[in-house]
């Protein structure tokens, strides 16, 4: 149950003051329904509706995996309490790391310990032949999104959107920027990056995004799925 | 207390019972939880449509150590004697918890009375171990509310009155899966809403289905971000459902929402 930029708020029309409320809400009323036997009603906060009838029922019980995205301490909560797993996404490994500390320690409180595949890292990922073509490659991707806010826009979004980051306090949502590069290397490089993400994380699946913003060039793409496949993922065991 | 509301006291069944009334309009009695009689805000915006008729039951408050009546059945009994007592010949029933099990027996045993039963956050089935929430007034805020701190302070309650509370319970409560009454709630005929709150720890709300299961005529509404005492922590959402309920029965699944098209 993914969501979480703020362009979002613009996409569906929502005030950003309610979002957290109104995604709290709308991920229980989703794992109610799959779990309910039989039709009920919800009285929510931002949902009602007498009838919820889901049909036909999800075959595989217990419920596939599900993971709430989130880096606030009211999605780790969330998370632990329904006992489902988390998805951070685009930090820096030491910040997530506090951020599935805290996950790992609601889970406690809620008597559960969370298994490694239960954690997923959303990231970017810059790969190429040598360290060296990696950093020149860095040098020149985007700093900027490919269709900008304008200024009083983003400017209202992040006055609005200060993200509660668990086990860390607050910082300003990520508006107007490309996200992060989170991997970036020769092989050998991101063999070792990724196992520091898996020792400060404690990630068991790691989500990759390979694609440069606004590259129109797929033989790029090719190139580095294809570094990854033959020079990284051999040595993912050993991570 | 909640605004407009009176004290009485009724004569019946060799008890004298308190009650408390506001409002006017079709009768709606209600039966409180194990902890007693308390209202809420929802007493007062149900008073609006209705004539609200919240009874203390013997054996808690004030009144006498009730060492007498036996069982649920009997206390059903004894609740029918007092809204009779009242000239309530025909009469919508409420019960909280604890007293959503009377209202259940109740409603067994007067069909012809009931005119429609809501259960809020019924203990007729419950977990096994559950207990009823004791302890200082703090504690029993956490059992009872998913956000206490939204809450006023629960009233400090008399130890002695807390101890004949808790030993009537105990006593008359019955197991957490109660055969005889379960056996006859496929016979249960007056149209049924039951209430859970989607945060209540002390009767989980998964255990709601097993009401559609049990009653033929049964709705099932979950309260989000509301705890045991669904009534005091989302009053206007809880007033806004059973009133609907109340005024509509099996209808009130369709949305008379007014529109611009349709206002």
């Amino acid at each position: 149950m993914l969501r979480g930029t703020t362009n979002e708020m613009l996409t569906y029309d929502l005030n950003p003051e309610e979002s957290r409320e109104r995604t709290d809400e709308g991920m229980e009323l989703i794992l109610r329904a799959w779990k309910e036997p039989q039709p009920f009603g919800w009285q929510g906060r931002h949902f009602q509706y007498r009838t919820v009838s889901v049909w036909p029922k999800p075959l595989q019980q217990p419920l596939p995996p599900m993971y709430a995205l989130g880096t606030s301490r009211e999605a780790s909560d969330f998370a632990a309490r329904n006992h489902i797993g988390l998805g951070v996404s685009f930090g820096p490994f030491d910040a997530m790391g506090k951020v599935t500390d805290y996950y790992k320690d609601q889970c406690a409180r809620y008597g559960w310990e969370p298994e490694p595949h239960q954690i997923i890292y959303r990231a970017n990922i810059l790969i190429a032949a040598t360290g060296e073509k990696a950093q020149q490659a860095l040098a020149q991707y985007p700093r900027e999104a490919v269709f900008p806010l304008k200024d009083g826009v983003a400017a209202t979004l992040l006055e609005l959107d200060q993200r509660n980051v668990a086990g860390e306090g607050r910082r300003p949502a990520n508006v107007n920027r490309v996200l992060p590069i989170n991997f970036c290397g020769g092989p050998d490089e991101i063999v070792a990056q990724l196992k520091q993400c898996r020792e400060q994380i404690g990630v068991g699946v790691v989500d990759l995004s390979f694609q440069t913003p606004g590259s129109e060039h797929p033989d790029q793409l090719m190139e580095a799925l294809e570094l990854f496949g033959k020079k990284v993922l051999p040595h993912i065991r050993d991570v | 207390m909640a605004a407009g509301f009176r004290e009485g006291f009724v004569e019946a069944d060799g008890f004298r019972i308190r009650y408390m009334e506001a409002g006017e309009g079709p009768a709606l009695v209600h039966l409180h939880g194990a902890g007693g009689l308390r209202l809420t805000p929802a007493h007062e915006l149900l008073s609006r449509g209705y004539r609200v008729v919240a009874f203390e039951m013997p054996g808690f408050g004030a009144s006498a150590e009730n060492t007498r009546t036996r069982d649920m059945a009997e206390l059903a009994q004894t609740m029918a004697a007092a809204a009779k007592a009242l000239g309530l010949d025909c009469f919508n029933l409420m019960g909280t918890s604890f007293g959503g099990k009377t209202a259940l027996w109740l409603g067994l045993q007067k069909p012809e009375r009931v005119l429609a039963l809501v259960l809020e956050s019924p203990a007729a089935i419950r977990p096994p171990g559950a207990a009823p929430p004791a302890g200082t007034p703090e504690e029993m805020a956490r059992r009872l509310f998913a956000h206490p701190e939204r809450q006023l302070p629960l009233p400090a309650i008399d130890p002695q009155q807390a101890a004949k509370q808790a030993a009537f319970v105990r006593r008359v409560f019955g197991p957490p899966r109660d055969p005889d009454l379960e056996a006859r709630l496929p016979g249960l005929a007056p149209p049924t809403l039951a209430l859970f709150g989607t945060l209540d720890t002390m009767i989980p709300p998964d255990m709601g289905h097993l009401y559609k299961e049990f009653i033929p005529d049964c709705h099932l509404v979950f309260v989000y971000d509301a705890g045991h005492a669904i009534a005091a922590e989302r009053p206007e959402a809880f007033t806004e459902v059973v009133s609907d309920f109340l005024d509509r029965h099996d209808a009130f699944v369709v949305s008379r929402t007014p529109t611009v098209i349709h206002p």
